[in-house]
């Protein structure tokens, strides 16, 4: 059966599965259940200086459970880098860059072995947009980036607008490039049925307020949530509420002084920290819109969320947005306040318009998680058939 | 290990596109190109020496902390290192508790470089905290404590 190593060090340790882990773990369980593959999920194991080979029936079990006692699915068998085994494929879809394992470091060496190197870009944000990540992740991003680019055999991506970005890369540099293959994400969300006993009596009171549009995501600049409030202050106080619910992140002090001087603060303009899941899904249903205003997106998972729970959307206009709401949303130019209270206003006083955005949201299906697990199976199909063909 | 001639190129073509768009937006990367181009290839243990003896000033101190911790040195950290040696340097970078967590050995060094004792008992330290249970714990603490103990064990 064909081999595949997937390093899910991150995963081991983590205490948050949402996001990129959320993702290694639904690519998991479709890989395994496929049965296509001999799947073999390792960490690094620093005393060894090498992979510890994790249970895979542990680890399949450990995606359903997220428990906190993951010793069980270690197992004391290891795989030194130069061990793995020729003709197998070392695919790499967790947050690798921030593992002890630098990809300058193994790719090489795989490579050497005759193992495939198949990593699965996320984005390309911390190339392209460093201003909003921290410098020493940009430098293990670069890393990361540069051995992907130098040692894949595939490489996969989910969106078109990052697999334009890494060929804008390759053209820069002129150097040729692997195969680039997109497997867009699932978003078979459960379309939770809000237990409105669960909500907080905040969370309803703000419902319950009045028209609200709604920004889901944690405060952080590369949202761009400045905007939102700038819109609000200037150009639509009084006559819709804002509501951002989200942790919040570094950097925005001044963002959070704002809110706390606005004359509207907890009346008109809110701040949901430390929301629970029914708290966001009473939040999204009684949006009046789901407003995105964010400067670059992995892949725009809020947009989905919303479009699940049939919301109708406002998001800026670039191209992950554009990719990703197609046709559903409606879209303002980029950092521009005007243009998005003008689109809101005309929500607000023309309900044919809000009609139609409401219906065009209407019983959305998103790619399911399957569907992302078969694509991604075609892909490993094509690379060991490469192989086989060769006559070399 | 060292990375090749013609992937240095390529690295260094991210390098250098990351510090313009940084410029672009006002911004600057705090990190030496040669000292970070230098710890390329750096396997996760075994760190030779060898790759950056030739640096000197804030290329040495980049490379060293980027080798060792995978991460850039914070402002506290560069004024402390700002008058020292390269053996000085690498004998604060080996006292501290990441550099024992890590389980670092410096190679084809010529001095006398081990983790100290402080290193190591943050170490073991980190070990017994590193469980997903109390990460979970500590992650409903305040921003400011959740700082406070990563630093301790940095």
């Amino acid at each position: 059966m064909k081999k595949i190593y997937l390093d899910v060090s991150m995963v081991m340790i983590g205490t948050n599965f949402t996001g990129v882990p959320r993702v290694v773990m639904e690519l998991a369980k479709r890989l395994y259940n496929s049965g296509k593959f001999d799947i073999n999920f390792v960490e690094y194991n620093q005393k060894n200086d090498a992979f510890r080979l994790l249970d895979t029936d542990g680890f399949i079990k450990f995606t359903e459970t997220k428990t906190d006692k993951r010793n069980a699915i270690r197992t004391d068998k290891y795989i030194p880098f130069e061990e793995m085994e020729e003709g197998s494929i070392f695919f790499d879809c967790d947050t690798v860059w921030k593992t002890r394992v630098r990809r300058s470091f193994l790719y090489p060496i795989l490579k050497k072995n005759g193992v495939k190197v198949v990593p699965f870009i996320h984005d390309i944000i911390g190339i392209d947009y460093p201003q909003f990540c921290e410098n020493s992740d940009v430098m293990n991003f670069i890393d990361f980036i540069g051995a992907s680019l130098l040692y894949a055999d595939r490489i996969i991506v989910t969106t078109n607008t990052t697999k334009k970005a890494i060929l804008a890369q390759g053209e820069r540099m002129k150097m040729d490039l692997p195969d680039i293959a997109i497997v867009g994400l699932g978003g078979d969300f459960n379309r939770k049925t809000t237990n409105e006993e669960n909500v907080k009596a905040k969370i309803k009171d703000i419902a319950a307020a009045g028209d609200y549009f709604l920004m889901v995501g944690t405060i952080e600049p590369r949202k761009n949530h400045k905007l939102l409030l700038e819109t609000y202050q200037k150009h639509l106080r009084g006559k819709i509420n804002l509501v951002m619910a989200g942790y919040s992140g570094q950097g925005m002090e001044d963002f959070f002084e704002k809110i706390a001087n606005d004359p509207d603060c907890d009346k008109g303009l809110w701040h949901v920290d430390n929301a629970s899941d029914d708290d966001i899904n009473y939040l999204y249903k009684h949006a009046f819109a789901f407003v995105f205003p964010s400067y670059i997106e992995g892949y725009g998972l809020p947009l989905i969320e919303a479009f699940i729970r049939e919301v109708p959307v406002i998001a800026s206009d670039n191209d992950i947005n554009r990719e990703v709401a197609g046709e559903r949303a409606l879209f303002f130019e980029q950092d521009n306040s005007e243009d998005l209270a003008k689109i809101i206003n005309e929500l607000l006083s023309d309900e044919e318009k809000y009609k139609t955005l409401r219906e065009s949201v209407k019983g959305y299906k998103p790619r399911t998680w399957d569907e992302t697990g078969n694509n991604l199976i075609k892909e490993f199909e094509g690379i060991y058939g490469e192989k086989e063909n060769c006559i070399c | 290990m060292a990375v090749s001639r013609d992937d240095r190129t390529v690295y260094e073509g991210l390098f250098e596109h990351v510090k313009n768009e940084l410029e672009k937006n006002n911004q600057i990367l705090n990190c030496d190109k040669e000292g970070f181009l230098s710890q390329l290839g750096t396997a996760p243990k075994k760190v030779s020496y060898e790759e950056m003896k030739d640096l000197e000033g804030e290329a040495f101190l980049s490379c060293a902390f980027m080798a060792f911790f995978q991460r850039l040195p914070n402002d506290a950290e560069i004024e402390t290192c700002k008058d020292l040696g390269k053996e000085e340097i690498l004998k604060y970078l080996s006292n501290k508790a990441s550099f024992s967590i890590r389980g670092i050995e410096l190679t084809d060094c010529p001095y006398d470089v081990k983790p100290g004792l402080k290193g190591k008992i943050f170490g073991k330290a980190a070990t017994v905290a590193s469980s997903p249970a109390l990460r979970k714990t500590a992650k409903k603490m305040p921003a400011g404590i959740q700082n406070k103990i990563r630093g301790t064990f940095r």
